[in-house]
């Protein structure tokens, strides 16, 4: 192997070159402030909260399939989750969305623009965006997108995956570890005895 | 140790000339390929097969990819430069198993935690297992892993074995059966593989391989690949039968994915890759009959011992969008051994949905508006198998990304 010279940078600087690179690399880690963020763990709490087959995709609020921090929800189902969660004075967040979700399930649309109000002054019907047939939760459940009359695909993970609305009755856990662990230890033993 | 002799022959105004508009290419032009740390390309290592049992770089390492970690990658604490000193058998699987020289056994555990709009969160990146055994020229080898990330998640799924929806999940990113021939320049390979494209780099999340979906996460493919390396040539070609771990068959991608790279010079590589698929749904926007590609340049260069330069451009092509881009340049500087600052520029727009007008889409950035990203990062390699790494992100939101990393 060729011996380790230094480098152009090192000559011309004297090593001091280094450090005030890495300086310049660190202050600006400091000077940034966030601003608005994506959701991505909404989709596993629609599918939780209705005990879906799968998580529906970002179009069930986002215009854009793939969408971007900062890319405000404008699907009409989004209306109808702003809506019930101005009514509970709060923000849709993981923490509230469940409760905002079972409310549009249950309670009288609270956006007075959705078709399921049909007008009335207060709302008496459940919300219903595209104002067909049945209410969003029901063609949620029944695997349609509530915006619209298209369905919502669902593919799906894993060997040999199929549907399944419920969690298995023994989920992946702390189990597979142990017995990878035990696995490894027989392992390296037969591997030092040999 | 076996001394590695430079393949270079080329008359050396012609190597200078080379180092005076690489740069500039690399900008322009822009794609590479290497391997997981591709940077390494600073220490003459412009192949991968010497340390990584993929042709094209990543996850097992070989023997002599263990001692170079030891002895290249972190931090010497006794004052001696890596030409005095033998690898220690720390560098061995799990820091003392010696396997026999037809075991290959490593592994990876990365924790990672983010802080987003000032939201703390804690997670598991990496828990994989992963091996290759070598029968004379033919061989076997996979990972089995772990992962833990919600029903949503673009990451990871892809991946899985078992089926919960979300929570804890059995993944496998590869596994495969191959064989070498024509003295050991080829490698023929059938299983699920990582996409042979692009500058093969650790961060899976820069645009450049999420828009492209060629990142070593979860965006590998079941097919069969053909890899040649010669002392001056990387190149690796792919037919992509689909991925089997997705379900049904509708969103299943077919077609090919190629990278072909030539050395500029004993630190200095210039590619090409191409990518083409087709899918009746396509998984993540749900669209029918997607037709979709990626087709750009990549570079590698390092600029003396410490810096090392990576670049990579690559046009978008999708039946359901407009023309799109993606690109990035990323400058990694080794302060002292084992210790880099980086400096990543990326760029992208995936292209405007076709049917957007009609649809009352407005273009935002990233998609139909160029969008720009900055990472300015740091990692510290400080102690055998073990490194620190922070990324502060700056895109349309700030990330700062801290992660802990062990390989096996």
């Amino acid at each position: 192997m060729t011996p380790l010279r230094p480098s152009c940078f090192e000559r011309a600087a004297g090593g001091r070159l280094r450090w005030w690179f890495a300086g310049l690399l660190a202050a600006p880690v400091f000077a940034f402030s966030g601003a608005a963020r994506a959701f991505p763990e909404f989709p596993g709490i629609v599918r939780e909260t209705f005990d879906l087959g799968c998580a529906p995709p970002c179009l069930l609020c986002h215009k854009m399939p793939t969408p971007q921090p900062g890319d405000s929800a404008e699907q009409l189902f989004a209306n109808n989750v702003r809506a019930f969660a101005t009514a509970r004075g709060t923000a849709p967040s993981e923490d509230s969305l469940p409760a905002i979700l079972k409310d549009i399930e249950t309670k009288p649309c609270a956006n007075l623009m959705d078709k399921g109000c049909a007008g009335m002054m207060p709302c008496t019907g459940l919300c219903n965006s595209d104002g067909e047939g049945d209410t969003d939760i029901v063609e949620l459940m029944a695997g349609e997108n509530p915006n619209n009359a298209s369905i919502l695909p669902c593919p799906r993970y894993g060997c040999g995956a199929h549907m399944t609305p419920e969690r298995p009755a023994r989920p992946i856990d702390g189990t597979v570890a142990v017995l990878a662990l035990v696995a490894a230890g027989v392992f390296v033993r037969r591997a030092r005895r040999g | 140790m076996q001394h590695r002799t430079s393949p270079w022959s080329l008359p050396r105004v012609f190597v200078r000339a080379l180092f005076v508009f690489l740069p500039l290419a690399c900008v322009l032009l822009t794609t590479a390929r290497a391997e997981a740390y591709t940077w390494m390309i600073r220490h003459s290592y412009n192949g991968c097969g010497v340390c990584h049992a993929d042709p094209s770089g990543g996850e097992v390492l070989t023997p002599y990819g263990r001692a170079q970690s030891d002895l290249l990658l972190r931090t010497r604490y006794d004052g001696k430069s890596p030409e005095e000193v033998e690898p220690g058998k720390v560098s061995n699987f799990l820091g003392f198993l010696a396997t026999p020289q037809s075991v290959m056994l490593g592994g990876s555990v990365r924790l990672a935690s983010t802080v987003i709009d000032g939201e703390y969160r804690f997670f598991p990146m990496a828990l994989d297992l992963y091996g290759q055994l070598r029968f004379g020229d033919f061989f076997a080898g996979g990972s089995i892993g772990l992962s833990d990330v919600p029903a949503g998640s673009p990451h990871a799924r892809a991946a899985h074995v078992t089926t919960n929806p979300d929570g804890m999940n059995l993944m496998s990113r590869n596994h495969y059966v191959g064989m070498d021939f024509g003295e050991q320049k080829f490698t023929l390979r059938a299983g699920r593989l990582n996409l042979p494209f692009g500058v093969r780099i650790p961060e899976h999340t820069f645009w450049v391989r999420e828009a492209t979906r060629t990142d070593r996460e979860s965006d590998q493919q079941h097919g069969v690949a053909l890899a040649y390396n010669s002392d001056i040539v990387h190149a690796e070609g792919m037919a992509i039968l689909g991925n089997y771990q997705v379900n049904p068959d509708e969103y299943r991608e077919r077609g090919y994915s190629f990278f072909f790279e030539i050395l500029a010079g004993e630190r200095a590589a210039i590619g090409v890759s191409s990518l083409y698929t087709y899918a009746k749904r396509d998984r993540l926007t749900l669209e029918t009959n997607v037709a979709r590609g990626a087709h750009g340049a990549s570079t590698r260069i390092a600029i003396g011992e410490p810096f090392a330069l990576l670049g990579e451009m690559d046009l978008l092509t999708n039946s359901t969008t407009d023309l799109g881009y993606v690109g990035f340049l990323q400058g990694d500087y080794e302060i002292v051994q084992g210790v880099h600052g980086m400096l990543t520029g990326e760029v992208m727009d995936q292209g405007f949905p076709k049917n957007g007008e009609a649809l009352d889409l407005e273009k935002t950035k990233g998609q139909g508006k160029p969008d720009v990203g900055v990472w300015i990062s740091a990692a510290w390699f400080f102690l055998p198998h073990l490194d620190l790494r922070v990324d502060a992100i700056v895109r349309q939101d700030f990330t700062l990304l801290t992660q802990f990393h062990a390989f096996l």
